[in-house]
């Protein structure tokens, strides 16, 4: 499992590089270590959607990655104390007013809150919002929401103001995070856990083999379709390939022979 | 973490709750039901249930509550695959989208892109259209015959909300309607204070004990269903047995012989309403969306046919479905009250 963790800003960024001995990539600007990565988003909207196609969605896999949004937020004076870490359950994003919400099915332990996602700050406004406010959490939930599952979209927040630049002016980014980072590496053990992945039916092995048969005979894209779909239920029937392999071995020399072969498997498949 | 620490919140551990469904009735008593719940307010329950790349089987690991208020239609004509029992106006509604239970051969998996339970507080406006369709129903000489359990496991929810009672209680007062419950819970005491009536037939799912263990999760066994349908019979409600479906695969018969030879020793099958019969079946989209899930179960791995978008066994083994059936019960029933989905 990999963790993709987000931040606006390199002073969030810097305890969480440090605590997990994160090494920066400088072709990609993508901080790692063997399970760990982290991005800086820079912060707003346009910034983390720039950096987060950066990231080449559609060709990337995402099926064993848990993206963690971690950064300071305002907090309503009434829900929230400065320092403390939230973890996020509704985002609304003001800007397209749509709502957006994580999956919650990992025991914490940490508070919840709702969060407002604004385009422009709201130091020294009027702000009757209540829960949270950043600026990013909408644009990342609606930009990944395509790709990773909701269950593993997590967003933590930790509070450094009331809305007034005077809260601003009292506290460290750095030693804020710093403060979290028990909590923020306790939650990533909990999230740990087989269940939250997708489900795969075929090994690597396994899709490497299929992956020579597409190659060899140059399956149409509705042929490789239809060769996963076989091999997954040979797999669950009979645990291995072993027959299904058994098909391809004859060699063909044009398309007509290939789609013979793919037909004449289609019929004799045992199921 | 120890590696047997459970890291998952227990169900409805969450609350959403429509902005327009706060203060009704059901509401309140579901809220109250769960006093430690965290309460969302949602502008629009398809803003949560709705999301895109949910995972239905994860969200079943720790299954989440809506609270809405359902929108027209609020109740459906039957469909092609929903057994009629032989009722002309037939319809369903949806009081809950989603079940407690979670069978591998369901179709909701495939029907809902979220697991997470959605009930509608707004019973009412469900009950002035069930109403409505009595009035203008095709067969005047015959009851409207309405199904609250299509979308969900109603009575399953008894224990935390009284949506079965509401829907008995409703139909005893329209001589015109007629309601089938159907259902895999053991719940009968929860509705036992109630007076039997023609008017409500009580429709139990009945498997052998290896397919509820293998197929039928978190639902109770096999001898506690029997039992439950055992005192509905002797309070005098008229219940039907669904066998539905019938899984087929190396030595079914064996086991669904010994299953029906120990219902027919511990139910009066003379005192039965009558047995509707099916085979796994399903709409190929939904079929489709379950199969793209990967799920753990292996029924969606095995070789099915697909006629006018119905992915099922082939005409073979419905056959031999049918002989089984018809061979173990033609002796307790007569022709006419034994109903194939075949």
């Amino acid at each position: 499992m990999n963790f993709l963790i987000l931040t606006a800003l390199q002073s969030e960024a810097k305890p969480i590089i440090s605590y997990f001995d994160l090494n920066k990539d400088p072709k990609t600007h993508i901080y790692s270590n063997k399970k760990i990565f982290l991005l800086i988003t820079g912060v707003g909207e346009k910034n983390v959607i720039n950096k987060l196609k950066s990231l080449e969605l559609k060709g990337s896999s995402w099926s064993k990655t848990v993206i963690l949004n971690i950064g300071i937020a305002g907090g309503n004076q009434l829900d929230t104390k400065i320092g403390n870490i939230y973890l996020v359950n509704s985002i609304f994003d003001q800007q397209s007013e749509r709502e957006y919400f994580p999956d919650l099915i990992i025991n914490t332990a940490l508070e919840e809150m709702p969060m407002t996602t604004v385009s422009e700050p709201l130091i020294n406004k009027d702000c009757s919002l209540r829960g949270l406010v950043d600026m990013e959490g909408g644009s990342i939930i609606k930009t990944m929401s395509p790709f990773v599952p909701p269950h593993r979209l997590i967003f933590l927040k930790i509070v450094s103001d009331h809305f007034k630049s005077s809260d601003l002016k009292r506290i460290s980014v750095e030693k804020m995070i710093e403060a979290q980072m028990k909590n923020i590496h306790d939650l990533i053990r909990k999230v740990q856990h087989p269940k939250i992945l997708d489900r795969s039916i075929l090994n690597r092995v396994e899709k490497e083999k299929i992956q020579e048969i597409i190659i060899k005979y140059n399956l149409t894209k509705t042929q490789e379709y239809e060769l996963l779909e076989w091999a997954e239920s040979h797999k669950k029937i009979f645990n291995n390939l072993t027959k299904l392999e058994s098909y391809f071995t004859v060699k063909t020399n044009n398309k007509k022979e290939r789609n013979k072969l793919f037909e004449s498997v289609r019929e004799s498949i045992p199921s | 973490m120890n590696q047997f620490e459970n890291p998952f919140l227990p169900d409805f551990s969450h609350i959403y709750v429509e902005s327009g469904a706060f203060n009704f009735e059901l509401t309140n008593q579901c809220i109250s039901k769960y006093p430690n719940a965290t309460i969302i307010e949602i502008s629009d329950y398809k803003s949560f249930f709705n999301r895109p790349n949910q995972d239905f089987q994860t969200q079943k690991i720790s299954t989440k509550l809506i609270l809405a208020l359902k929108k027209q239609p609020f109740i459906y004509k039957g469909t092609d695959i929903l057994q009629d029992g032989g009722y002309k106006n037939f319809y369903y509604n949806t009081p809950i989208l989603n079940c407690l239970y979670n069978c591998s051969y369901c179709f909701l998996q495939g029907m809902y892109p979220s697991a997470n339970i959605v009930v509608f507080v707004n019973e009412d406006d469900m009950k002035n259209e069930v109403l409505d369709a009595i009035n203008k129903r095709s067969y005047k000489d015959e009851p409207l015959m309405l199904s609250v359990s299509y979308n969900t496991d109603l009575l399953a929810f008894e224990n935390i909300l009284p949506l079965t009672k509401n829907w008995m209680s409703f139909a005893k007062k329209n001589k015109d309607l007629l309601l089938e419950i159907r259902t895999k819970s053991a719940l009968y005491n929860s509705i036992k204070n109630i007076k039997s009536s023609d008017q409500i037939l009580l429709s139990w799912t009945l498997s052998p004990d290896n397919i509820i263990e293998s197929y039928e999760l978190n639902t109770p066994p096999l001898s506690r269903r029997i039992d439950a349908i055992k005192s509905a019979i002797n309070d005098g409600w008229k219940v039907r047995i669904c066998f539905d479906p019938i899984l087929t695969y190396d030595n079914w018969k064996a086991d669904y012989l010994s299953f029906f030879n120990k219902i027919k020793s511990d139910i009066n099958f003379e005192q039965v309403f009558d047995i509707t019969v099916g085979v796994f079946r399903m709409g190929q989209d939904y079929f489709k969306n379950i199969r793209k899930s990967k799920p753990d179960s292996d029924l969606f791995y095995q070789s099915y046919k697909n006629e006018n978008g119905i992915v099922s066994i082939d005409s073979k083994k419905k056959n031999s479905v049918f002989k089984l059936v018809s061979d173990n019960f033609s002796n307790y029933l007569p022709q006419n009250k034994i109903h194939y989905w075949i």
